[in-house]
């Protein structure tokens, strides 16, 4: 088998037993790996009504066939499992040098269920893996695990938790932090210089460095070298693509919050995740005495904590990302929920605080404080850490109110200024997710000639459906082949790669297929878990039009695209679950005939 | 006629400015603007997104907005104008 090690770790947590599953060749074609493999593996055991902090719901750390290659921009790795925060499919991927060491201890990746009685750790070695006492480890932030770990070799958090590695990198979105901390494993450890066979090495030494030319001199790359994500900042606002004071205002001062800015204020150095020549990351020097290195900010963090609560006070963005950071919390979920609380505190509905007092727009500290309270689960921050739908519900306000799709709270990117982006959110397999698939990337003049994605008018509805649709799946598969999102190769390269390694005869049908694929299987998995098409929908504080900006009286037509993605993607209309017809055609008749005999 | 220029981002790094004013021919095109932006700064500018032969930008390299969205190669400009310039990129 090449490209692959052919097995994954199987640890149960309640017995303590770790063993190994054998993964068959034809399933590796057909899921590839990542994400989409994952949701291969745990489809059977997912039940409708499941809690997903049972013991027996599963988590899985997934790399894909190119992890540990030399292709650039390949170490990455997707954590998956049934959302502590939106009840349906969760995933989260992540980069830097740990994906590298997962896949180099000896394993294509990791089933974990069970809970274990007191806190563990799991290391892994070479093949060889053991569970630990993490009882020191235990209630330590993000840094102070990772450096305690090294220097060898919390169980009830907010639903909004996330799982870091490499410091201060971040599987961000799910919750899947609350999930590995409701089984009381604290941390994996992995290390290893185990490699998997190589198909056509010298094909694949020439493709990387093609690659690495492509990716060098690609425009994007050099725009997320010098600022990093925040590049986007200030044209996002003039796109109206960054929403700001709760998804009812489009224009704020961005030039106090772009990545000069950040440049300006502090020493700002790149991080690269391993094998990546772009180093989109950032690291703040000598922030404050207490706190002398931050990891970040990204768009994502500084858009959700900065303008979206009218905060322009870069400093308590900076430090209202480290605290998420070493709690280890998504930002976008947490910069969302605070907002919506500055929302309801506007209109009065807001619970008072004795802790937290009056709260209102654009006060950093508050939001600090804020942060501090959501991770230590503290009055008003219990609440806010549950995610802006059920701070609607718990509120008794209109969920129409709450700026999530299927729980997961709205992105950076506003649906308004990239109409694409509405029927993206709605459909996407972990609700509102801007990765899957980033249409307005599409529709600022990113084709995709393979699949026939064209760019279009970003007001635009018609015929976008489809187009988003495949560019879902296009996305879908790069977290199944766990290669970064900014990667600027075509789907050609990808293709070249991919039967380099793995001595495959794909072709660009294949992989969208594949995509397309995992992007059913993902969909069947939430539909055994109670969503329907009722679920496919955005929020009206999302979409109603605003009065100001480039957007100004704009709407996304939902239900013209809703339709149009539907009928490519040959989905029931009256349920939402993909067609037996269209499963059978994708190889997935085990999830047709469990579908349709309900 | 005249028009005003802003450069955001990483184009704003790259021409060395922030804004400026440009003076076009009567009945200029925004196509024009974008050729007569490429004369005064491409110089500065990474070689890959300057095609000198077109004398125009590589697609996809700008894109312009007003209030109302981005602006059509071919839409016609008008005496006093503002307009926002910059890489026609996104990412975050």
């Amino acid at each position: 088998m090449q490209g692959y090690h052919g097995k994954f770790l199987k640890v149960d947590l309640s017995a303590g037993t770790l063993g190994e599953i054998p993964l068959a060749e034809s399933d590796l074609r057909a899921y590839i790996g990542g994400a989409t493999l994952a949701a291969a593996l745990i489809y059977g055991q997912v039940r409708a009504g499941m809690d997903p902090l049972a013991p027996e719901s599963p988590l899985v750390f997934a790399t894909g066939p190119l992890t540990g290659s030399s292709i650039p921009m390949v170490s990455r790795y997707a954590v998956c499992g049934i959302s502590p925060q939106t009840g349906y499919w969760g995933e989260a991927t992540s980069g830097g040098s740990f994906p590298f060491r997962l896949k180099g201890a000896g394993y294509d990746g990791l089933l974990i269920t069970g809970r274990a009685e007191s806190p563990v750790y799991l290391h892994i070695d070479r093949g060889s893996a053991e569970l630990r006492d993490a009882g020191r480890l235990w209630g330590r932030d993000i840094y102070e695990t990772q450096r305690l770990l090294k220097d060898e070799s919390l169980g009830e958090k907010p639903s909004i938790a996330c799982i870091m590695n490499d410091r201060g990198r971040a599987a961000g979105r799910c919750g899947l932090g609350a999930l590995m901390g409701s089984k009381n494993l604290k941390a994996v450890a992995a290390s290893g210089g185990s490699k998997t066979e190589t198909a056509d090495r010298d094909t694949v030494k020439a493709l990387a460095q093609e690659a690495q030319a492509v990716i060098k001199g690609h425009l994007v790359s050099l725009a997320l070298k010098e600022y990093g994500t925040l590049f986007y900042m200030d044209m996002a606002m003039a796109l109206g693509d960054a929403p700001a004071r709760y998804f009812s205002r489009s224009v704020f001062p961005a030039d106090k919050l772009s990545g000069q800015a950040l440049r300006q204020a502090y020493t700002v150095e790149n991080y690269s995740c391993l094998g990546c020549p772009i180093g989109c990351g950032r690291e703040v020097k000598h922030f404050r005495q207490d706190i002398p290195r931050v990891d970040g900010p990204e768009y994502e963090t500084v858009g959700a904590l900065g303008p979206l609560c009218l905060n322009y006070d870069l400093e308590s963005i900076v430090e209202a990302n480290h605290l998420c950071n070493a709690y280890g919390m998504d930002t976008i979920s947490t910069g969302v929920s605070i907002a919506y609380a500055m929302h309801l505190a506007g209109q009065g509905a807001l619970p008072s605080d004795p802790e937290l007092g009056e709260l209102t727009w654009g006060d950093g500290r508050a939001i600090v404080k804020l942060v501090r309270m959501i991770a230590e689960r503290r009055g008003l921050g219990r609440l806010l850490g549950e995610g802006a739908l059920a701070m609607a519900q718990a509120l008794g306000r209109d969920p129409d109110e709450a700026a999530q799709v299927k729980g997961l709270e709205m992105p950076m990117h506003d649906a308004r200024a990239f109409h694409g982006m509405a029927v993206s959110y709605a459909t996407g397999p972990r609700g509102a997710c801007h990765l899957k698939g980033d249409y307005y990337n599409v529709d600022m003049g990113v084709a995709v000639a393979e699949f026939d994605i064209r760019p279009g008018m970003r007001f635009g509805s018609q015929n976008k459906g489809e187009s988003a649709a495949k560019y879902q799946g296009l996305k879908d598969l790069y977290d199944a082949l766990t290669i970064c999102k900014f990667s600027p190769l075509g789907v050609t390269q990808l293709v070249k790669i991919v039967n380099a390694i793995t001595g495959w005869e794909m072709t660009p049908a294949d992989l969208l297929a594949a995509g397309l694929r995992s992007l059913n299987l993902k969909r069947a998995i939430n539909n055994k878990l109670g969503l329907t098409r009722r679920d496919d929908r955005l929020p009206r504080v999302c979409l109603r039009a605003l009065e100001e900006g480039s957007t100004a009286g704009r709407e996304p037509a939902m239900e013209t695209m809703l339709q149009d993605y539907y009928q490519f993607m040959g989905w029931d209309w009256e349920t939402g679950r993909p067609g037996r017809a269209r499963l059978l055609e994708l190889g997935l008749g085990h999830v047709a005939e469990d579908l349709y005999q309900q | 006629m005249i028009v005003t220029v802003r450069f955001l981002g990483l184009l704003a790094n790259w021409a060395g400015i922030s804004q400026a004013a440009v003076p076009l021919p009567p009945g200029s095109r925004f196509v024009d603007l974008l050729a007569e932006i490429g004369r005064r700064w491409a110089h500065n500018m990474p070689a890959q997104m300057w095609d000198s032969e077109r004398q125009a930008f590589i697609k996809p390299v700008t894109a312009a907005v007003e209030p109302g969205g981005a602006l059509a190669p071919q839409t016609p400009l008008s005496d006093g104008q503002t307009i926002t310039v910059f890489l026609s990129a996104a990412g975050g």
